[in-house]
């Protein structure tokens, strides 16, 4: 059994797709990667989640725990962090992170001091004085200072500059190797590329596949590039498995998913001057979805 | 109880704030009774005034003479006052996490939303009985002090109960509209016009006849019979409590079914 499980989970905004239909497992210890444009469903997802809105349809769970009868208990061992973060102004970073410490049964004072070490977060400044950045770094700590086992991501680099985002991920790197699960959605997916096992994508409010990181680069998808002598017809390409086929006089390039002989075969048939075959990038494979 | 603790340091100083301007009306209006009390020019600039006016304020002739009239005039104030306290209270607690858009830091702790709401409303109810007990204190000590006229202790008692009457009632609407609205982007832009709304209702009770009794909170009892030594109906105070009750029942359903939206 997953950490997080979903059945059929479906959420419309009154005549408004949020998703539909989602089914989806994330294992435990694993960093899975939950990707699409903007409007494809991950916050609605993820806001199911945390049951701060419901559902239309379908249910999902948490560590087994049905995500709105077992809420506050199953968010005991939740981190979270938003995508855009807002906290009491009013308060000063320090005692706005014992307030959050106040809601779990657990000492957290040496977590706190730990990751804003880490970030380098003033505890005395007033949150309302701080930047965006200033204030996501209060989300990261906020969200990890109970040492939660599921940590939860809504696109959380944004405003983080390089250097922070480079910590940050190694920080969800050490935190993943503890034990952690994490679940993070983004639409940047390099960022994605960098830290996660497997990656769901998401279009249109559905899940439209789930692979692990390595298949959906090494194993199944190549990027093939050819420089050949004479012109070579669209129609020798058309096989299944074959996306993103661009023919422009002697250079053809395609994405190849599926048995390599049958590619080979077709290889061979052409007077090559040149040929590569490499892993693509996840963006195009990603563009590939959406088409 | 976090949450309480959290509500109770955010509203001190609001509370202290109300408390003061409450004991300030009381004061003032007061002090002036002795030295208005039987001056027959007072008396006549008062027969000047509109009907409209008098009536506003709730002054007649009584008023200027014997205390216990006197001081109906001072709890309208005090009613009014105590009545946009309560009502900016109860609205503001629910609703400042969506206008902060905090609600998702707090309902994504280990926290159902009914025990959010409970914490709440008793920030609510002890924000306001430490306003009225203080404020009534100082009250009955402003009229040991300055009244020559005797007004008893129980009358006085009985009649400032008006003040945690009218406060349960706008507290708990407040409560109910604060978890029931998308988002209250300024919370006196909700509380004025409906305390002044209520009040206008109390203003037209001739036209409206018999039945403004229970349409508006500021006529659910008579000042003026309370202020001379009257009680309260048991059909009114069953109803007030039955609209309290229902207001908060209705504000605890609302909120825990609703989605939170930041944006």
């Amino acid at each position: 059994m997953g950490i997080i499980e979903t059945r059929g989970l479906t959420k419309y905004y009154g005549g408004t797709r949020g998703i539909e239909d989602l089914s989806l497992s994330v294992e435990d210890g694993e960093i899975l990667g939950f990707i699409g444009p903007n409007g494809a469903g991950k916050s609605t997802t993820i806001r199911l989640l945390l049951s701060l809105i419901y559902p239309t349809g379908g249910s999902a769970t948490i560590f087994g725990k049905d995500v709105i009868r077992h809420g506050p208990e199953i968010k005991r061992d939740i981190g979270y962090l938003p995508s855009e973060v807002f906290y009491y102004d009013y308060m000063r970073v320090g005692d706005f992170l014992d307030y959050s410490a106040s809601f779990y049964r657990k000492d957290c004072s040496g977590r706190i001091k730990e990751l804003s070490g880490l970030l380098k977060l003033d505890l005395d400044k007033k949150i309302d004085d701080l930047s965006y950045g200033n204030r996501k770094k209060v989300g990261i700590v906020q969200g990890l200072l109970h040492d939660p086992k599921l940590i939860m991501l809504d696109e959380p680099t944004g405003g983080l500059d390089p250097l922070m985002q480079k910590n940050f991920y190694e920080l969800l790197r050490r935190e993943n190797q503890a034990g952690k699960t994490i679940f993070f959605s983004s639409h940047i997916l390099s960022e994605v590329q960098k830290i996660c096992h497997r990656v769901a994508i998401v279009k249109e409010g559905k899940l439209v596949n789930i692979e692990s990181m390595e298949n959906l680069i090494r194993n199944n998808y190549k990027r093939v590039e050819l420089m050949t002598r004479e012109k070579v017809g669209k129609e020798l390409f058309d096989l299944p498995g074959v996306s993103n086929l661009k023919l422009d006089d002697g250079h053809v390039s395609f994405l190849y998913k599926g048995d390599v002989n049958t590619i080979a075969g077709k290889i061979a048939s052409l007077d090559l001057v040149d040929y590569t075959v490499e892993e693509p990038e996840l963006e195009e494979i990603f563009l590939h979805y959406y088409q | 109880m976090n949450i309480y603790r959290h509500e109770m340091r955010q509203n001190l100083g609001a509370t202290a704030g109300w408390t003061l301007a409450l004991i300030a009306i009381a004061a003032l209006y007061i002090s002036i009774f002795p030295s208005i009390a039987g001056n027959e020019q007072i008396s006549d600039v008062y027969r000047n005034f509109p009907e409209a006016f008098k009536k506003t304020f709730n002054i007649s002739e009584a008023t200027l003479s014997a205390f216990a009239a006197f001081y109906a005039l001072v709890l309208n104030l005090v009613l009014l006052t105590g009545a946009v306290q309560a009502m900016n209270l109860g609205t503001g607690i629910v609703s400042k996490e969506g206008r902060l858009k905090t609600a998702d830091f707090l309902l994504t702790r280990p926290v159902s939303r009914g025990s959010v709401l409970r914490q709440k409303l008793l920030t609510v109810v002890t924000a306001l009985l430490l306003t009225d007990l203080v404020f009534l204190a100082v009250d009955w000590l402003l009229i040991q002090a300055m009244i020559s006229d005797s007004f008893r202790f129980r009358t006085f008692a009985v009649s400032s109960l008006s003040l945690v009457f009218i406060q349960a009632f706008f507290a708990t609407f407040g409560f109910l509209l604060g978890a029931a609205l998308p988002r209250v982007k300024r919370v006196v832009a909700v509380s004025l016009p409906a305390v002044f709304g209520f009040y206008i209702i109390a203003l037209f009770d001739t036209v409206i006849g018999e039945k403004v009794r229970f349409l508006t909170p500021f006529k659910f009892f008579d000042v003026n019979r309370l202020t001379a030594g009257g009680g309260y109906e048991a059909a009114t105070v069953v109803y007030l409590a039955f609209l309290v009750a229902a207001a908060v029942i209705a504000g605890f359903a609302v909120y825990q079914r609703k989605d939170i939206h930041t944006t």
